[in-house]
Order: structure tokens, then C-alpha cells, then sequence
């Protein structure tokens, strides 16, 4: 749950950017640390192999304003797509307020989707979370290619009875990248207000 | 946010008015999580000083597991430190890491956290179950001598939070309203939000 931190007037969240290999996540946080102002963004953190693949995890802190006397501030973390950093994935959702799932529209990525899912919704039973109680939002990116399965098709395997945001988006042009943040975002601040 | 040094942590200094009162270790709702303000609050940042003082290292940090900077203390004559969000988070990260490791061979975990080049050495001790104390030191400092006197801080800090966890901690009012400010200040670094 979100941190509260009195001495320095602080209230933070972290937000997690899950999926599977190649799906966008890092785009997704590179993207944003483009497009926020200088001020409200600190240094993001990469931990990635040679040839920019997500080894541990990236690490973008976002400073959203003082609201009440208070800074509230956004921790976004991706975790590593690829199957056998899981140890690594586990690591990441300690403490996780609220996920963004990030799922690629290429037809050959639909079981690695489904796939990603799952091991999202078992590394959270690591912690005794359900995915149920954790805000998230999905991410539908890769819109722009040629052979994209259609929205619903990606969503209907991941979240059939349809309950969860979801939003379209083209990552690599900054299209559909803000829109799924706001909505986790949305979401975390209102469940800490209705715990307080 | 400023440049480099990280935001929002508290550095060493006068409790401001208000702050007075009870502090707090509580194991809150899905996460527990370390609460420290009034006079606990007070006395960690001296720990903190007096660690600087007597191990002559630059940076001393409480954060918590999940990698957030709790408290900060910087020696006098140091440098601007990097970012302690980032310090923080890769720290936090890096000791889960290592007590995966631990844990892979069947420890519970390994007992000390040391980094150690020609420049700058971090040493990293446990504060309980969700709080880590860490210090970053440059060539001038010896290791030993930081050790020693950041497990006798790490004691004491210990102690102090070992002694709170059944005070109840003041609440704070995160109501609607403040949901609400909150919104709009997405809205402003985001953009105005979806039809």
C-alpha cells in the first residue's frame, strides 16, 4: 500500500508496468520521461542487458504536486517481460499500489499475453494479493501493426467480462500513453481515500 | 523536483511546528510500512548525525523495502548527493535481490550489504522487517570504522522503532477532497482526461 511519509510531508505510490517480452513496457516509461516537464520527473533508472532488454527493472519517479500540505509523488516501475526473469518480476511487486498490464496486438504475442497475466496473477499471490484488489488498467499497444488482433480480441483473453480499463495505444508514438497512467492513477488515489 | 539530489526527504533539523507528538511502526493494510515523525522522529536524525560524525561518511539513509527515502542525513562539506530516489530504489532492490540469493541456498539472509570501489562504498543494515539504514561513504572513510558505528546506529534506530509499534499513529485525512486535488493535478501533468 501506499507509503505515507509524515517527516517529510510525502504521500507515494508505486505504479508497475507489467506484460509480456517486448510488449512496450519500457517504451511506455521512456515515453513519459520524454514528454513530463523537468520539474515534475526525476532521473529514470534502466537495468537492462546490451541490446536494451529489461534485466531487473526501469525506474521513473514522478512528482505530481502538494495536495493539502502533502507532495504526492508516483514511483513507475517496469518489470522484465521475459519468462525466466521471474524471480526478478516477483521483486519488482513488493508493495505494488497499482499495475499497469501492457499487452501486444501482434497475433503471435496472444498466448504470450494470456501468459503474462497469469504469472502477474500468481507472483501477486507471493504477496497474498489478488489481482482483484490491486487497481490496474490494460494497455493495448502495438496498434499500428499491419496484422493487429482486433481490441477486443486481446482484451476478451485477458479480461473477459470486460471490468477493467482498457485503452489503445501506439507507445512508440507517444499515442495511448498517458491515458492508461492517468486511469491507474485515477484509480489508486480513490481507493486510498475510501481506506482513509 | 530538484535537480539530481532526489525530493522530499527529510534532512536533518528542527522539527517543524506541528510535528510534535507520537511516532509510529505500524504494519499498515496490505503493506506495512514505517511511519516516523514528533520526537522518535527527532531522535533518528540524531542517529543519523552522529553516524556521519563518527564513521565520517557523506549520505545516511533510512528507506523502506519498497524504496522509498524515509529520512536523509548529509555530512557538512559534502558534495550534492545523486538522486536518493534512485539510491534508494536500487538499494531496496538490490537487498531483495541478495536475500533471494540467501534464500536460494536456504539462508534466511546474508548478514552484511557491502559495495566497495575506489570512489564511494555503500553499507547497508536491516532496521527490522521493513526498513533499511544506509551509508554511503567515500575513500577517506574506512569500512571498518563505518561499520562499526552504522550497526551501532542501526541498534539504537532499532530500539527506537521497536519501542513505538504500539502507539497509535495520528491519521491522515486522505478524504475525497484531497482525492479530488489530487485528480486535478493529473489532469494538469497529463492532460485533461478522457471524454
Amino acid at each position: 500500500m501506499s507509503t505515507i511519509n509524515f517527516s517529510a510531508r510525502e504521500v507515494n505510490f508505486k505504479i508497475v508496468y507489467y506484460g509480456p517480452g517486448l510488449s512496450g513496457k519500457t517504451t511506455n516509461l521512456k515515453m513519459i520521461y520524454e514528454r513530463v516537464p523537468g520539474d515534475s520527473k526525476g532521473e529514470m533508472v534502466s537495468l537492462a542487458t546490451e541490446d536494451e532488454r529489461t534485466l531487473f527493472f526501469d525506474f521513473l519517479p514522478l512528482d505530481l504536486g502538494t495536495v493539502n500540505g502533502f507532495k504526492t509523488r508516483f514511483h513507475l516501475y517496469t518489470v522484465p517481460g521475459q519468462v525466466f526473469y521471474n524471480s526478478s518480476r516477483k521483486l519488482i511487486l513488493r508493495g505494488v499500489d497499482g499495475i499497469v498490464f501492457v499487452a501486444d496486438s501482434a497475433p503471435n504475442r496472444l498466448r504470450a499475453n494470456a501468459e503474462s497475466f497469469r504469472n502477474l496473477r500468481e507472483n501477486l499471490l507471493e504477496y497474498d494479493l489478488r489481482l482483484s484488489e490491486i487497481p490496474h488498467v490494460i494497455q493495448i499497444n502495438k496498434r499500428d501493426l499491419p496484422d493487429a488482433l482486433p481490441e477486443e480480441m486481446v482484451r476478451k483473453v485477458l479480461d473477459p467480462r470486460e471490468t477493467v480499463p482498457a485503452y489503445p495505444a501506439v507507445a512508440a508514438r507517444f499515442e495511448g500513453v498517458f491515458e492508461p497512467l492517468r486511469g491507474v492513477s485515477k484509480l489508486v488515489l480513490e481507493k486510498l481515500a475510501q481506506k482513509s | 523536483m530538484r535537480p539530481g539530489g532526489g525530493t522530499g526527504t527529510a534532512r536533518i533539523g528542527p522539527i517543524r511546528a506541528g510535528e510534535a507528538g507520537v511516532a509510529c511502526y505500524r504494519h499498515a493494510m496490505l503493506e506495512p510500512q514505517v511511519d516516523l515523525y514528533g520526537a522518535a522522529l527527532a531522535r533518528v536524525q540524531e542517529r543519523l548525525a552522529e553516524l556521519l560524525d563518527r564513521s565520517r561518511a557523506r549520505y545516511s539513509l533510512v528507506v523502506d523495502r519498497k524504496g522509498f527515502v524515509l529520512l536523509h542525513a548529509e555530512a557538512l562539506g559534502a558534495p550534492n548527493p545523486p538522486s536518493l530516489d534512485s539510491l534508494a530504489t536500487l538499494v531496496a532492490s538490490n537487498h531483495s535481490a541478495n536475500a533471494a540469493i540467501a534464500k536460494l541456498f536456504g539462508a534466511g539472509s546474508f548478514r552484511e550489504m557491502v559495495q566497495q570501489g575506489d570512489e564511494v562504498g555503500t553499507y547497508v543494515e536491516e532496521l527490522g522487517p521493513d526498513a533499511l539504514l544506509v551509508v554511503v561513504f567515500a575513500g577517506d572513510a574506512a569500512l571498518g570504522r563505518v561499520k562499526v558505528h552504522a550497526q551501532r546506529a542501526a541498534t539504537e534506530i532499532r530500539t527506537e522503532l521497536a519501542g513505538l509499534r504500539e502507539v497509535d499513529a495520528p491519521k491522515l485525512k486522505l478524504d475525497q477532497a484531497w482525492s479530488d486535488g489530487a485528480e486535478k493535478l493529473l489532469d494538469g501533468l497529463f492532460g485533461p482526461r478522457d471524454a
